[in-house]
């Protein structure tokens, strides 16, 4: 009876060691802010008619509560996305383009993102454009970024 | 029966011949020389050492067995932590790989890949009025237009495929 007791303390201790030798990833932090993101496209001189970007949150501290389209005509409705992107999968792929107006040329805001970002301040991001097109759908030299905005 | 022998069966037990049975005994058994006590108190003494000795190592054979059970049971878990760990670092990498998807419908410019150009290929097709492959009926409702369109966005923009 004593070593089934002891057995029994020395597994519950070794649980306890091995539990606090792995690191927490489920830390309850209560600081939760959301936050918009506005993703840039600048296509330079050539019209963006279509684009496809990748983003994921290199942090494991946002979540993608929602998507809003861009600022021009061409742009304004929500991008593609897959819906699974919002149940926390920290990372999304949007593409979107136009055929009946020509594409804005420059700096554009094609996307907004809402974000859920738990703990500090600072998220770091992991942005690729995959493709940019014009009208012709031929690919073009383009620039992607991702700003922190207005909510 | 012989009266002589009635008589001895009837006899009663006579103390003293009691008394004279257990010296008789003692004489008999009795160890000679007999043992000094300070040998018997040495004896004693020694048997006390003896058994205490053995409790304190019995109770330090079943601590040393409980520590060896703790770090065997301690060791298996730390193995199996990382085996996990290992598995879902694989899983994440295998999760965020793209995948190649080749010669699908979808795959519209026929480049070898689905991306938001296939949809926008398609698009212009289908607002142009130029011929389209009966392939290109997505969803398989007989006709080619916008909702294929989008059924051709949506595989590329999906999070376990497309580009």
């Amino acid at each position: 009876m004593r070593t089934l007791i002891a057995i029994t303390l020395a597994l519950a201790l070794s649980t306890a060691l091995v539990r606090a030798q792995t690191p927490d990833t489920k830390t309850v932090d209560t600081d939760v802010r959301f936050v918009a993101y506005d993703v840039f496209i600048d296509a330079g001189a050539d019209a963006l008619a279509a684009y496809q970007i990748e983003i994921s949150d290199l942090s494991g501290r946002a979540k993608i509560v929602g998507v809003e389209g861009g600022e021009t005509t061409a742009f304004d409705a929500p991008p593609y996305y897959d819906p699974k992107a919002l149940n926390g999968e920290g990372r999304i792929i949007l593409g979107a383009f136009t055929t009946e107006e020509d594409g804005p040329t420059g700096r554009t805001r094609v996307a907004r993102l809402h974000m859920q970002i738990e703990g500090e301040p600072a998220v770091d991001f992991d942005v690729q454009l995959v493709v940019a097109a014009d009208s012709n759908a031929r690919d073009i030299d383009a620039n992607v970024t991702l700003i922190e905005g207005k909510q | 029966m012989d009266p002589k022998r009635r008589q001895r069966m009837t006899r009663r037990p006579d103390p003293d011949d009691s008394s004279r049975l257990t010296a008789d005994l003692h004489r008999l058994y009795e160890p000679r020389g007999g043992i000094p006590d300070s040998a018997r108190d040495e004896i004693r003494h020694q048997a006390r050492t003896g058994l205490s000795d053995l409790s304190r190592s019995r109770r330090w054979g079943g601590l040393a067995l409980v520590a060896t059970a703790a770090a065997i049971i301690f060791g298996v878990q730390l193995v199996l932590q990382q085996m996990a760990d290992s598995t879902n670092r694989r899983s994440a990498r295998e999760t965020t790989a793209p995948t190649p998807i080749l010669a699908q419908r979808e795959d519209i410019d026929g480049n070898g890949r689905i991306d938001i150009l296939d949809a926008f290929a398609l698009a212009r097709r289908v607002d142009a009025a130029s011929p389209l492959n009966p392939a290109w009926d997505i969803n398989a409702d007989g006709r080619i237009d916008r909702k294929d369109v989008d059924a051709v966005a949506q595989t590329a923009v999906q999070l376990n495929g497309g580009a």
